[in-house]
């Protein structure tokens, strides 16, 4: 079936190439054709034209194009901004980090020196509460043995 | 003209290079104008319509990319805008054969432009040759429009038939039994055997 099918396509393409042949052989009785040609001038008014009409659609797509490069660089000028203002704030952030740090620092040694300071009062006083329970007790005992 | 030659051209004419838009204009317009002239009949109307087919193919020459030949798109808005020049004449009622009206009422605008190649014969050639081809033109003048179509694009263009049968949007059966009718039919109207 399908080699008959093929068969066929093939006698149909032989077919029309005998036709293509034979037309274009006949073809050759349009030699004698003439036909005016386009004069010199009329030809170059065309190409005057065609030039000019290139040129004008070409200043026409020009304002758009300007518009289209305008608003490109404010879109970019903008991305850009927000791009630096991102990059500002996260330096702001980052700033706010270090200040932070080293606030932090700050607080750490005066709570140290507030702690050492503390501490070493504490201890006086705890030294101090010592010697002042110490003379109580003197003072108790010089009472007992005068009573 | 070679493909790359012609690429090379288009690329620039896309960017209105005045000069490349110039050489298109130059190398095409002899048969772009001998088609259009052929299928409207009129010279009035072929000038107007080689004008329309330019400016047409350079404002869509950004469309035309890896499209196929170059020639096949030129000559396929060549033979539209004849097509419709032709339908609107007969809207309008226009039906006298602008061909003869040409051939004879304009026949010295016509002469004084007759290709370079026929000048340059001698005057007994050029009597026969001119009779010969006036009775070509009488002839091609009544076939029918889908006949005279076919065969002057064959012409005209350096397309082969299965190319023009894809312009004109036909199987290539067709596109030859319609070349292979209007060549019998001139052929019998010229009054010469097969």
């Amino acid at each position: 079936m399908n080699g008959a099918r093929r068969n066929a396509r093939f006698d149909m393409n032989a077919s029309l190439k005998n036709v293509e042949l034979t037309v274009e052989r006949d073809m050759v009785l349009l030699r004698a054709l003439t036909t005016p040609a386009p004069s010199r001038e009329l030809v170059a008014r065309v190409a005057a034209a065609v030039v000019a009409d290139a040129r004008r659609r070409a200043a026409r797509r020009a304002p758009w194009r300007q518009i289209a490069l305008g608003a490109a660089a404010v879109i970019g000028l903008v991305l850009a901004l927000r791009g630096g203002v991102g990059r500002v704030a996260a330096g702001a952030v980052e700033s706010d980090s270090a200040a932070f740090d080293a606030w932090v620092a700050a607080v750490d040694d005066s709570n140290r020196a507030l702690d050492e300071a503390t501490w070493v009062g504490a201890d006086r006083a705890t030294d101090g509460g010592i010697e002042f329970d110490r003379a109580l007790d003197g003072l108790e005992r010089s009472f007992r043995i005068g009573t | 003209m070679e493909e790359s030659v012609v690429d090379e051209l288009l690329r620039r004419a896309r960017r209105s290079d005045p000069g490349a838009l110039s050489v298109l204009v130059e190398t095409y317009a002899p048969r772009v104008f001998g088609l259009v002239y052929r299928l409207t009949g009129s010279s009035d109307a072929a000038e107007e319509l080689m004008q329309e087919t330019f400016l047409r193919v350079v404002r869509t020459l950004a469309d035309y990319e890896d499209r196929g030949r170059f020639e096949a798109w030129l000559f396929r808005i060549a033979a539209n805008l004849a097509r419709d020049h032709v339908r609107s004449r007969r809207r309008r009622g226009v039906m006298a054969s602008l061909d003869r009206r040409d051939e004879d009422g304009r026949a010295g605008a016509a002469l004084a432009r007759q290709p370079a190649a026929r000048d340059a014969a001698g005057p007994l050639e050029n009597m026969i040759g001119g009779e010969a081809a006036s009775r070509l033109s009488a002839a091609l003048a009544e076939l029918n429009d889908a006949e005279r179509e076919i065969i002057m694009l064959r012409h005209f263009s350096e397309l082969s038939f299965r190319e023009i049968a894809g312009l004109l949007g036909v199987p290539l059966g067709t596109a030859l039994a319609r070349a292979h009718r209007a060549l019998a039919r001139l052929r019998e109207l010229m009054g010469q055997p097969e």
